[in-house]
């Protein structure tokens, strides 16, 4: 084979490309991911993971799930105050089930259990999962990897468990205060399919990264079964292509963003015939490549819509939203925020949702009921204004 | 900062050859260098004083390649089709320069039907002229997987564009 000439038409190709200044354009985007995120750094460290498809071929039930205490939790207690954050997750209240709940067991008007993960655009070894009932002072709790915490970390909707991938690629679950930490899996993708929690808290969609195959990895989707410790596959014909999977709670609906043309596809847990939600990608006017959460019946879903032209954002996880679509019509649900700026949207797993908005300088969340209602709204505190919400439990 | 800036302006057009045949496409590469120099910014201090500002955009760069394959599906489903490529000066003819525009438009075209791996070990190798252990550094994988890429991005190219004369013949 005659390489020079291959190199000599890459070097005749390549000088087609005109040249311009980039200085002003970088700073702008520097500032941007300086103000938003750089979860973008993770894709370097896990490069070798990809995209495709999963298999959620386990039927969830409900039940509550606590791992056995860690012999060395990975959280120090001391109850301290630091940026209006306590720091003594043993004194955490969000992890009292029935905080949130009345007499008859029913979520009160209160936005929910909260969780929040670090400052997507600071740097550093290691982050805190915050949690914060709507009063009182926000508290750490789980310390993670900073990419981890960043581009992956899930909680489950129980509120007491968490799983990320790190940066060697394994899967690990612990509680929320830290204890029972254990790893699950080695070489799982953390940069686009999950993991992401049932809704019974009990099972773990990911992605396991193993040599060999056509190229020089193959993805092989399913569901980690926390009781019975093991990894169920999904067979190839289920085999869907795409990113950054959300789990309805009813358990019935899985969606995610195909990665490739901008759609959001929806499936059933089985992930059989995913279809396009309407008007999104695939040369729409429209496109999102990050669904954020989805309702409880599946029949919504919360996601950060892009227009055409405009980039199509970091490869990484984003749990921004800016737009919550009905996944039948695909037309944009009308939310009572007053005119404000929706910046992230999590449903709740009672069907009732959590937007975060702009108030000014400030952020604000808004509980809306399931029949889009608004039914309460409260002031979030200065210390988690850059934090990026994770779940919303009740 | 003002060193931040000269190095942009003195780099950015040596960045942007490598990302357009990553890329396929000016706008993208120009995100793409774009975005690799945001991040360099984001370090600046510590990587001039370290010295390795280039090496370290380069690579973001290509990790960003890898993990951004989307970008450029959403650039080939939104527009449906290849610019035409910029006329040149020089030449030694008409016929020539019709030549070596159809060779462009298939290497382009052609590249575009490469993982985004596949192209990155192409453009590292044959463009930039890295040794595979340079390739494997530059991507964080082992030379093997440089080798095997190498091997399955020519009899890739080979599959999809016979006509570019530079694929006649065996692999290696």
């Amino acid at each position: 084979m005659n390489l020079d000439l291959l190199r000599a038409d890459l070097a005749d190709l390549a000088e087609d490309v005109i040249p311009v200044d980039l200085r002003d354009r970088t700073l702008t985007t520097s500032h941007r991911l300086g103000r938003r995120r750089t979860a973008v750094r993770t894709a370097a460290a896990l490069a070798v993971l990809a995209a495709a498809g999963v298999g959620f071929a386990v039927l969830p039930d409900r039940g509550v799930t606590l791992l056995p205490p860690a012999v060395t939790p990975s959280v120090t207690t001391g109850p301290t105050l630091r940026g209006g954050i306590q720091t003594d997750p043993t004194a955490d209240p969000t992890m009292d089930p029935t905080a949130e709940r009345g007499a008859d067991g029913t979520a009160t008007a209160k936005p929910g259990r909260l969780f929040y993960g670090p400052d997507p655009s600071v740097g550093g070894s290691s982050a805190h999962i915050i949690s914060w009932t709507g009063s009182g002072n926000p508290r750490e709790l789980i310390q993670l990897p900073h990419v981890a915490a960043i581009a992956n970390a899930t909680v489950s909707p129980d509120g007491n468990l968490v799983a990320w991938v790190d940066s060697t690629a394994r899967l690990l679950v612990a509680n929320l205060d830290g204890s029972g930490q254990r790893q699950l899996l080695n070489r799982v993708d953390g940069q686009c399919w999950g993991p992401v929690f049932s809704s019974d808290s009990r099972h773990i969609g990911a992605a396991q990264v193993r040599p060999g195959g056509s190229a020089d990895y193959r993805d092989v989707k399913g569901v980690y079964d926390l009781q019975a410790n093991r990894f169920v596959e999904v067979g190839d014909e289920w085999r869907v292509n795409g990113c950054h999977p959300v789990w309805s709670d009813d358990s019935s609906v899985v969606a995610f963003a195909d990665a490739m043309t901008g759609q959001v596809m929806i499936t059933n847990r089985f992930l059989q015939a995913p279809t396009p939600v309407p008007n999104l990608g695939a040369g729409a006017q429209r496109f999102s490549f990050d669904v954020a959460s989805i309702a409880r019946d599946g029949s919504k879903v919360a996601i950060k819509v892009r227009e055409r032209g405009e980039p199509a954002g970091d490869v990484g996880r984003e749990l921004d939203a800016n737009a919550v679509i009905d996944v039948v019509t695909g037309a944009e649900v009308r939310l009572p925020l007053d005119g404000r700026r929706m910046e992230q949207a999590m449903f709740r797993p009672d069907g009732a949702l959590v937007v975060r908005v702009a108030d000014g300088d400030r952020r604000a969340l808004v509980l809306i009921g399931p029949d889009l209602r608004k039914v309460t709204e409260i002031a979030e505190p200065d210390s988690l204004a850059a934090m990026q919400l994770l779940r919303v439990a009740v | 900062m003002d060193e931040f800036d000269s190095f942009v302006r003195a780099r950015t057009p040596a960045l942007l050859r490598s990302a357009y045949l990553l890329t396929g496409d000016q706008h993208l590469a120009e995100d793409l260098v774009q975005s690799a120099l945001a991040r360099t910014h984001q370090s600046w201090r510590r990587l001039h004083d370290a010295g390795n500002a280039e090496a370290y955009t380069r690579k973001t760069m290509y990790h960003l390649q890898v993990s951004w394959w989307r970008r450029g599906r959403v650039a080939e489903s939104l527009t449906g089709e290849l610019p035409e490529p910029r006329p040149r000066g020089g030449g030694s003819g008409a016929g020539e320069h019709a030549t070596g525009s159809v060779t462009r438009i298939t290497l382009r075209a052609a590249l575009q039907k490469l993982t985004s791996r596949q192209q990155a070990v192409l453009v590292l190798r044959f463009f930039e002229d890295r040794t595979e252990a340079e390739a494997a550094e530059m991507l964080g994988v082992s030379v093997g997987t440089v080798k095997s890429q190498t091997a399955k991005a020519l009899a890739r190219l080979r599959a999809v564009a016979p006509e570019l004369h530079p694929l006649k013949g065996s692999v290696r």
